[in-house]
């Protein structure tokens, strides 16, 4: 026994000394370095000055699926590699992200065991027992292994004399996530968030949500999380939340994805008990749920060809086949109640209607993987499950396979992230700006992105951007209101992420719902690289691709380091309800199926595509037209 | 006597009996097998639960329903392993071999090191601990948004106004909204911000005069370096949380493979797999990796 530890206390080291470069990732930077990092006369006083990058929806072998694809990494694992260490894949793969995460949300739940606790602290129940007194000593002793053992022993000979199925012994699997979050949250460098995912499915129709708490162990750790189990119904989770709230005088939220997985249920035009909306449930789904996830491995959920036909880049990355099991096929009419950008049109007709707006919120892209690894980058993906980390022929791995159709691995993508800004690393302050929606979500690259609306912004203000973004009017996520009919404004800013494609072009998304009750919806080209002169059709011609398909590579010349426009709405109607966000689009660079050909020289079907325009899509800024409801 | 024995209908009863006997026998423990108590004990657990998610008691209605959903559980489960669906299944075998490691996931948590201990392990890790590189500096970029070859640019620059004042420089610079002056910024945040390249490219330019051009992804640099602060190691007081967590995560780990092997000791584990599938030297390596 000593010489196998021996033995591994050196394979440890070895690997450590291996990891070197990557371990300075891990390394302390202080909160007032952080703060200087930004011009000072650049910064008004409690506006977000940084961005910060993460994801809100990371699985670890905890997750019964997860486990089942043979994940073996736990929560040090996850937070370790978020923070930007090195560490060895469930299929032994190297990874490590080329720059570390500011965040992250593991999403698991289920059981455990917490014997050794109850045993080392002395419980009064082991305490009784003479093996309880003896292992107490051994740990105390520091033969914590030898008692391991000897417990396993008695465990299999059925000679334990203390209960083993004592309900003392079941500590959940909610106190490790919780004492991991602990244990890995380091205000000012880096956030671990306490959450949990809850997984409702109705009839393999994806329902799920992220929950997050804006709270440390001492509100959480006696809280555990709602199942699936005990309600698939989201009325009952945020009857949960409330109790939270109400009982601890914490905060939390919770975050929606993959409408485009749950045939029309997750925008649906009645509640899930089928009962009809009235303004009460209205106001319970915003209080609860501020954003929503747009973009994840498991498609892109922004809108779809069919609901935007005069968008040209509504075709990106849909995944429109069926439900989450692919147990019942997708239908063109579920199609509305699965996007987001359709859901916001609609919430403006709700409010209309009902004095409210169930789905004024924001965005933020994560990756739902399970891996424990949080990869978004296209050419270091780790794919979505254990089976499909990499492999030259992952690619062509049925992902979901049912009588109705299958899905490819292919077809997943390495998406995304969420970017918040806010004014510290800290839990409170980046939960209290996703709570006000300051928020972007890329589908991987860090572009930076500022969006801001008022009445009283001009050119001028573009060189004074952030300050006059903030005092002249109000950022992504926020509210304008009707000023005596007088169009809005609005500032779009996108700087390229330094490791990524440069940009084609800045849109802004407008939807709105007319008076007649029917909804409308239209895309601005309001700045874009080079000399494009405007089509016919009133759109700026695509962008070249200058992806090499022989060896990955790409001009970024083709675009612009730096995008920003002044914009006025041109076709402003101050009597109708009205949201606008900004998408940016990259210019084309490979996808993680080029990097996949390259690296394993292998031959893909025609189908499968080589390049992506990679993409940001800003939370909205609301118009509201302040008109006296009936 | 003879004639008895071989009477059909003699048979026939006896194997009547025999069936009787069986029967009673199986059901016997069927009525055993087949019960479900649910007792005040039983209840006060669901109770704990849902005072867990809700904290507050569940009303007499609420109760009624978790417990009848909990039974509905508990008859599918009984009924499962009487069909020993159980076996073999891979989610199960996977979650009960999970929950044997959490046992050491426990055990690690709980070994406390001494300080001894800790520091010992502090300076056998010691390059894991090191700062990264400091810098003070000021920076400008030239990008393809605003000129043809912004290396040309940054030379001609560096050429003819290397000697300007920091205020004067700084207009010589597009103007991307990244400062032109970072105070004691880690490589890190500058790989954030500037791109990796960028960071890696500044541990040999020389202090206190301008360089370049350095590249990044947004374009040519020209950067004035005012400090650089190597990588130091901090005292181990001021990341012991730190060091305390990678202590028991190596331990962790060291744990769950030593009561492993231990474990594997109780078995015989034959390697049985046929010749024409598999080389004699994959079967020869499997064995080493397994007796190892």
């Amino acid at each position: 026994m000593k010489t196998l530890f021996t033995l591994l206390c050196t394979l440890v080291l070895f690997n450590c000394a291996k990891n070197k470069k990557s371990d300075d990732n891990s390394s302390k930077s202080s909160l007032s370095t952080t703060e200087a990092n930004s011009e000072s006369s650049a910064v008004a006083a409690g506006n977000a000055t940084n961005v910060y990058w993460g994801d809100t929806h990371l699985h670890t072998g905890l997750s019964m699926d997860a486990g089942l694809f043979g994940n073996t990494l736990g929560l040090d694992e996850a937070y370790r590699f978020a923070k930007g260490e090195a560490v060895t894949s469930s299929t032994g793969l190297n990874a490590q992200l080329s720059r570390p995460l500011d965040f992250l949300v593991v999403a698991d739940h289920s059981d455990g065991m917490g014997l050794f606790q109850a045993i080392d602290a002395g419980e009064d129940w082991v305490m009784e027992t003479d093996q309880g007194k003896r292992w107490n000593q051994m740990l105390k002793e520091g033969k914590g292994a030898d008692a391991a053992l000897e417990l396993i022993k008695a465990f299999s000979q059925k000679e334990m004399d203390m209960d083993p199925n004592a309900p003392e012994l079941q500590k959940s699997v909610w106190s490790m996530t919780v004492e991991a979050a602990e244990k890995y949250n380091d205000p000012g460098n880096f956030t671990a968030f306490i959450g949990y995912e809850w997984t409702s499915l109705i009839a393999g129709n994806n329902l799920h949500r992220v929950v997050i708490y804006r709270d440390d162990k001492d509100k959480t750790i006696d809280y555990i999380p709602y199942t699936n189990y005990a309600s698939s119904d989201p009325e009952d989770l945020w009857e949960n939340l409330t109790a939270y709230e109400e009982t601890t005088g914490g905060k939390v939220l919770a975050i929606p994805h993959n409408g485009n997985l749950s045939n029309g249920i997750m925008f649906a035009e009645t509640r899930v008990n089928g009962e009809p909306f009235d303004s009460s449930y209205f106001k319970e789904r915003i209080k609860w749920e501020p954003l929503y996830e747009i973009t994840q491995i498991k498609g892109d959920g922004e809108t779809h060809p069919f609901l935007s036909p005069n968008d040209e880049f509504a075709d990106f990355e849909n995944w429109d086949k069926g439900n989450l099991d692919l147990s019942a096929a997708k239908t063109n009419e579920m199609l509305k109640g699965e996007y987001a950008r359709e859901a916001l049109k609609q919430g403006l007709s709700y409010k209309n209607e009902f004095g409210t707006n169930p789905y004024k919120f924001g965005f933020i892209g994560s990756t739902d993987s399970h891996t424990a690894l949080a990869t978004s980058d296209d050419n270091n993906f780790f794919g979505k499950a254990v089976n499909v980390e990499g492999g030259a022929k992952r690619w062509e791995h049925p992902f979901v396979v049912s009588e109705v159709d299958t899905i490819m691995t292919w077809e997943t993508i390495a998406a995304g992230y969420a970017a918040v800004w806010a004014t510290e690393n800290t839990r409170t302050a980046l939960w209290d700006a996703m709570k006000r929606k300051e928020t972007y979500a890329t589908t991987g690259p860090r572009m930076t992105v500022r969006f801001f609306g008022g009445f009283d912004y001009s050119e001028g203000d573009l060189e004074n951007l952030v300050d006059s973004g903030y005092s002249k009017g109000v950022p992504m996520g926020g509210n304008i209101n009707s000023s005596n009919g007088k169009a809005p404004t609005f500032m779009a800013h996108a700087t390229m992420d330094p490791e990524s494609g440069s940009l084609d072009r800045i849109q802004i998304v407008k939807g709105w719902a007319n008076a007649d009750g029917s909804l409308g919806e239209q895309v601005y080209d309001v700045k874009w690289s080079g000399d494009r002169a405007i089509g016919e059709n009133g759109k700026v011609p695509a962008i070249e691709n200058t992806v090499n398909i022989n060896d990955g590579s790409w001009d970024n010349t083709s675009g612009s380091v730096e995008l920003k426009a002044l914009w006025v709405d041109p076709d402003f109607d101050p009597n109708l309800e009205a949201f606008y966000y900004v998408r940016i689009l990259e210019i084309p660079t490979p996808r993680w199926t080029l990097y996949d050909k390259l690296k394993y020289n292998i031959e893909m079907g025609e189908e499968v595509p080589m390049t992506i325009q990679q993409r940001a899509y800003t939370s909205p800024i609301w118009y509201n037209t302040e008109r006296i409801k009936k | 006597m003879n004639k008895i024995i071989k009477d059909p209908l003699v048979h026939f009863l006896l194997l009547g009996l025999v069936l009787f006997l069986i029967y009673n026998k199986v059901n016997d423990q069927n009525f055993e097998q087949d019960k479900i108590i649910i007792d005040s004990n039983e209840v006060k657990q669901l109770v704990a639960k849902w005072d867990m998610q809700w904290k507050r008691p569940p009303t007499e209605e609420e109760l009624t329903n978790i417990i009848i959903q909990d039974l509905r559980q508990e008859v599918f489960y009984k009924e499962a392993l009487k069909m020993n669906l159980d076996h073999n299944d891979e989610i199960i075998k996977r979650r009960l071999s999970q929950k044997m490691q959490f046992l050491s996931n426990d055990l690690a948590t709980l070994s406390q090191p001494s300080e001894e201990d800790l520091d010992k392990y502090y300076k056998e890790h010691s390059p894991k601990y090191r700062s990264p590189y400091i810098y003070t500096l000021y920076q400008i970029v030239f990008t393809n948004d605003n000129h043809k070859n912004p290396v040309e640019k940054a030379n001609t620059i560096f050429k003819n106004e290397r000697n300007l004042s920091f205020e004067q420089m700084r207009s010589k610079g597009d103007n991307l909204p990244i400062p032109y002056y970072f105070e004691n910024v880690t490589s890190h945040e500058l790989a954030g911000q500037i791109g990796v390249k960028f960071s890696e490219n500044l541990t040999t330019v020389k202090e206190n005069s301008w360089y370049g051009p350095v590249n990044s992804g947004f374009g040519e640099h020209l950067v004035y370096v005012i400090e650089r602060k190597e990588p130091t190691l901090p005292r181990l007081q001021d990341v012991k949380s730190e060091v305390l967590r990678d202590f028991q995560y190596d331990k962790q780990i060291e744990l769950k493979e030593a009561i492993f092997q231990s474990l594997k000791k109780n078995y015989d584990i034959v390697i049985d797999v046929s010749d024409s599938d598999y080389s004699e030297n994959f079967k020869r390596q499997l064995e080493d990796q397994i007796n190892n």
